[in-house]
């Protein structure tokens, strides 16, 4: 004798399955459609990564929803939903430092005090960004460390961004003995300034006599580089005004101090 | 220049003071050689070595020493020199493949804002009295000052996108620019669509390559020193 109701409770349990798959399958596919989709329009606009980000959040919505609509074919969703709410504050206490992170990246996304290729210092730590993702920023060090930052101490972090602008200006110090003729210093300055293909013409170019220093007139010529010059129109600069100021005759002092004795000291120091 | 080299084919081009040897060793590779050394280009067929004549990439920025005074309801017309680029170009069939390049003056300057503004090339202006050939074009300049008082110009800023180059036979010519005086330290520009009668049998070789809004506003802040001390925009 054939159990009809177990054959039709069967039945109806493979045409859950069925659906549920058939659910499964076209949200998974919705997922990348949309997911991709949002990266293009997403990326355009703001940028890439941004767009990735986006692209993530809307496959994982999309297929959250086809989860729990699929699981509502079997199972009361809503007792689900409240089960989950009671785990979800355990796994929430739990995860507080991870959640604490998204939120960060989310900021990091939305503030970008930097992009991936800027040069940076995050809380004394200086480096190339070489990803931003939810949970975790990570640097390629100057010296080609591998450093990955959790985002809220990004995000509580002092934040240099050494790329932001194309141009930064450029300080180089230097001192002239309290003999030399501090307006030939100047104008020597001002010529290697000028003859430098690295410094930029406009904004122009300063030379100022910025005090008496201890053994020498100090002197700041302020330049304009492209930022990606920086270091070497800095070595090219410092180079170049000791050429130049040793070729006129100018002295670059160093400190010096003068020690006098008298008769007495000397003679004990002999001994 | 234009030289045509097919396969077996050797040419020698004088490229800036540097010595190149084109070579078509098979109907596959173009050799190249200089002092620098040797490359193998992959091309089928027949070549072109061309030299090309090309604006710089970045804006033209032109800075007098001494600014130049324009009086009450006057156009000052003159010529300015406007270095030139020059490019040594393979071509075979559609593709052009760029071997080398050179222009003079890599002295740059920045327009704009310290924190938001434009890369250029920097160009001291020199006047030309009468149109020359050489490795530069004549610039047609109108400087036109509409107000009623006596203002100055120090600076202005060429966008290379907006010009034109024309080879005549005298010489290389640009679109006329015109240079309106806002107010002090301010500027329109204008870019005109055709150069000068001076220019003899003038061709267009180099096309503008913004067709859209030929107006642009040149704006120098009156607070230099505060620019250029870096404490503000």
């Amino acid at each position: 004798m054939v159990d009809l109701s177990a054959l039709s409770g069967n039945l109806a349990l493979l045409e859950n399955v069925f659906k549920a798959l058939v659910i499964l399958v076209l949200g998974y596919g919705l997922s990348k459609l949309a997911g991709s989709i949002t990266q293009r329009a997403v990326g355009s606009k703001v940028n890439q990564h941004v767009g990735q980000i986006s692209r993530k959040i809307v496959s994982y919505v999309i297929v959250a929803v086809a989860l729990v609509t699929a699981l509502d074919l079997f199972i009361e969703v809503s007792t689900l939903i409240a089960a989950a709410g009671i785990a979800g504050i355990a796994i929430g206490m739990a995860a507080q430092r991870s959640v604490s992170n998204i939120i960060s990246g989310l900021f990091l996304l939305a503030d970008q005090p930097f992009e991936v290729g800027d040069a940076v210092d995050v809380g004394g730590n200086a480096g190339v960004v070489l990803d931003i993702s939810l949970f975790s920023t990570r640097l390629r060090t100057f010296d080609n460390k591998y450093l990955r930052i959790p985002n809220d101490s990004v995000a509580n972090a002092k934040i240099i961004n050494f790329s932001y602008y194309a141009i930064r200006r450029l300080d180089i110090s230097v001192g002239v003995a309290y003999k030399s003729d501090v307006g030939s210093a100047v104008d020597v300055l001002q010529d290697v300034i000028e003859g430098s293909s690295s410094v930029l013409a406009e904004p122009e170019p300063l030379v100022l006599v910025s005090g008496f220093g201890d053994s020498s007139i100090d002197m700041v010529a302020r330049v304009w580089v492209q930022t990606s010059d920086i270091f070497t129109a800095r070595t090219e600069l410092i180079m170049s005004i000791k050429l130049a100021l040793e070729e006129a005759g100018i002295e670059i002092p160093f400190p010096y101090r003068t020690l006098t004795f008298d008769e007495g000291e000397l003679e004990r120091l002999k001994k | 220049m234009k030289e045509k080299l097919e396969t077996g084919g050797k040419v020698d081009v004088d490229f800036a003071g540097k010595q190149y040897v084109f070579e078509k060793v098979n109907p596959f590779f173009l050799k190249v050689s200089s002092d620098v050394g040797e490359r193998l280009i992959s091309i089928e067929g027949t070549v072109e070595i061309r030299v090309d004549t090309v604006f710089f990439e970045h804006p033209y920025f032109y800075k007098w020493k001494t600014p130049i005074q324009a009086s009450p309801k006057t156009t000052l017309k003159f010529i300015l020199k406007l270095p030139i680029q020059r490019k040594l170009v393979v071509e075979a069939g559609k593709r052009d493949i760029v071997i080398d390049s050179f222009h003079e003056g890599a002295k740059k300057a920045w327009y704009g804002p310290v924190s938001a503004g434009a890369l250029c090339d920097f160009v001291v202006p020199e006047v030309l009295f009468e149109p020359e050939e050489g490795e530069f074009a004549n610039m047609l300049v109108r400087v036109v000052n509409p107000s009623t008082v006596s203002r100055e110009i120090s600076r202005f800023v060429v966008d290379p996108k907006r010009l034109m180059l024309f080879q005549a036979e005298n010489g290389f010519f640009t679109n006329k620019i015109y240079v309106n005086i806002v107010r002090e330290g301010e500027f329109s520009m204008d870019y005109g669509k055709g150069t000068t009668k001076a220019a003899k049998k003038a061709k267009k070789i180099v096309k503008e390559q913004l067709k859209s809004t030929k107006h642009v506003l040149t704006k120098f802040s009156p607070l230099n020193a505060v620019r250029d001390f870096g404490f503000g925009d």
